[in-house]
């Protein structure tokens, strides 16, 4: 079994390969430049790690797309690593899997010279740190998800140096299955893609938060397919970015199914000369009728030099569909900072409370 | 204590205020009344610092400070508490923790430790139990979702945990039921010390029943016209305010 998720795990890294930011024009920023600036990688220890592990949960780390370090065996919830050696050579794959027992098998491909197989217990969250110290490096989770399985991943990015770091999950959910993902990225990046690839069979489910702090380039792509009858996809992204740091999220969400459902939420809070932008796309095919859709991008402007760009689309081709986008972009309210103000907050104060209660709509989604 | 001294304010081009004068001493309510756009409720915005009012004229003074130099903040911290008509809701707040740093912030003016969040759970319970106000609404966001009687209860309830040492209640009988009246006078009652003084503004005698003034004030077109004893409020009752506003 986990021979045969080998190589479909190499074979998927093979056909998706690891993301690159020739993905899309990049709007604000030189590329070209942030590469040649890039640090030679470097050898980590435990205490670079510590501030991302818990050591009493599941979890392993990646750095610079290799294994690093793999969680302890004996935890309850029986989560399991053995490592495993390569079954693709020529690319160096690595492979994460669940046993059979377990109605989830995972496959983890990427330029690594080893493989990982995981066994455990699919309601207990497993933590990944993605870590990155220097120069390009990516590698590529794949999730498959039988009938009825859930899984719930927590996905922490760690920039420890000036890198460029990218990082492709591919999910396929099965029947009734549900996918939870928490992706954090902890402190500001050099290059930063996060790619998400989902696919949703009849019923199946997709909880998605992302919480990224920016960096000079950091990109989030999620392209979900609700191809199930009944299927649904609930995104939620909040982009907390300063200085001059950068995030942009691209989302492509398609109903291909009647009956299918989404929910997108994407806030921004901008502060000194940093800058976001939203590019997303409900596409509804011909057929999806009774589709439920719904885009919200709000964005908080607490600088005059920071700027959002917004743009929500909808590609609607089919006739009994519920369809609904709408995007702002202000300051924080100006009768909130009065009400504070006069029960004794300075500026500052209320500032950082009402933008904290901004955030806390995406954050409060996290259990990690 | 409170000290206004013929306090003119305007909106742009237009006055508000036309010289207001007023003298609250320590221990006092004095109620405010007057008909529907004749300053009331610009009285306490003038004070608390609202930015869009201009001071054209005046004076006033908290505890002989300048409160006009004040920043907004600053009045709030000098002692005085200013209640909103219609309290804004701020979703993404929880209440609790508004008021641990409304709290705070006073302590910190006061030179005083500040209280963390497991020590102040306890505390505001306490003070919750005294302004009566139901121990649910701390764990509500500020506002948000309440009625209009919830927010002004919970506009008290900040009025006992920050213990200024003057309030302006605008309106805080409006849209409460008989009982709920009755509670928040109550509530005011509760929070009333010999070194604390209350302005009331309130088109109605039935708090002023419950919450006796020692002066009543009709403020009509940006002055106070005329002012009495409690006594004024039982006739306005009667008879309204043509005969004063004739005058």
């Amino acid at each position: 079994m986990i021979g045969s998720s080998v190589s479909d795990a190499a074979a998927a890294a093979a056909r998706l390969g690891a993301p690159t930011t020739t993905l899309e024009d990049w709007r604000y920023v030189r590329v070209d430049s942030l590469q040649a600036a890039l640090e030679a990688p470097r050898r980590v220890g435990a205490a670079d790690l510590a501030p991302w592990l818990v050591e009493e949960e599941p979890s392993f780390v990646v750095v610079d797309g290799q294994f690093h370090h793999l969680g302890r065996a004996d935890l309850p919830g029986v989560w399991g690593f053995r490592v495993m050696e390569a079954a693709d050579q020529a690319r160096s794959a690595a492979i994460l899997a669940t046993t059979t027992e377990l109605p989830t098998v995972w496959a983890l491909a990427g330029p690594c010279q080893q493989a990982l197989a995981v066994r455990g217990d699919a309601g207990v969250p497993l933590t990944i740190v993605n870590a990155a110290t220097g120069g390009p490096s990516g590698w590529t989770l794949r999730c498959e998800l039988a009938p009825g399985a859930r899984l719930h991943l927590v996905i922490r990015h760690a920039a420890l140096g000036k890198a460029r770091s990218a990082f492709r999950l591919e999910a396929d959910l099965s029947r009734g299955a549900h996918l939870t993902v928490e992706e954090i990225q902890a402190t500001p990046a050099t290059i930063l893609t996060s790619q998400a690839d989902l696919t949703l069979a009849q019923d199946s489910q997709v909880t998605w938060t992302s919480c990224w702090t920016g960096g000079d380039l950091v990109r989030q792509r999620l392209d979900a397919t609700l191809q199930g009858r009944g299927a649904s996809c609930d995104f939620a992204a909040l982009a907390d970015t300063a200085g001059t740091a950068q995030a942009h999220v691209v989302t492509r969400v398609r109903h291909a199914a009647p009956n299918t459902s989404s929910r997108q939420l994407i806030k921004t809070v901008l502060a000194d000369a940093s800058r976001t932008s939203l590019d997303s796309v409900i596409a509804v095919d011909p057929g999806a009728d009774g589709t439920d859709a719904d885009l919200q991008n709000r964005n908080l402007i607490l600088s005059p030099l920071a700027r959002a760009d917004t743009r929500p689309q909808l590609d609607i081709r089919a006739d009994e569909v519920k369809a609904a986008h709408g995007a702002t972009i202000g300051r924080l309210d100006a009768d909130e900072m009065l009400y504070l103000r006069m029960r004794g907050f300075s500026e500052t104060e209320a500032t950082a409370t009402l933008s904290h209660g901004w955030r806390d709509e995406v954050r409060g989604r996290l259990t990690r | 204590m409170l000290t206004i001294s013929n306090l003119q304010a305007a909106v742009g081009e237009k006055t508000i205020l036309r010289g207001v004068d007023l003298d609250l001493a320590p221990g006092q309510v004095h109620a405010i009344m007057g008909p529907n756009g004749s300053g009331k409720t610009s009285l306490g915005r003038v004070l608390a610092g609202h930015p869009a009012y201009t001071v054209t004229g005046g004076s006033a003074t908290l505890d002989g400070k300048d409160l006009l130099a004040l920043d907004i903040e600053e009045r709030a911290l000098a002692g005085l508490f200013v209640s909103w008509q219609y309290p804004v809701e701020v979703p993404g707040v929880a209440n609790t923790e508004f008021l641990r740093l409304a709290v705070n912030a006073r302590r910190r003016h006061r030179d005083e430790p500040e209280l963390n969040a497991k020590d102040f759970a306890p505390w505001i319970a306490e003070v919750a139990k005294t302004a009566q106000v139901p121990a649910d609404y701390l764990t509500k966001p500020l506002n948000a979702g309440m009625s209009g009687g919830q927010k002004k209860r919970n506009e008290i309830l900040q009025l006992h945990a920050l213990s200024p040492s003057v309030a302006f209640l605008d309106e805080t009988d409006s849209g409460l039921d008989i009982d709920a009246i009755k509670s928040v006078a109550a509530s005011i009652n509760a929070w009333r010390r010999a070194d604390r003084a209350v302005i009331l503004v309130t088109h109605f005698q039935r708090l002023l029943e419950m919450v006796k003034p020692d002066r009543v004030h009709v403020l009509a077109d940006g002055r106070i016209q005329q002012s009495g004893g409690p006594e004024l409020a039982e006739q306005l009752e009667r008879e309204g305010y043509d005969w004063i506003v004739r005058v």
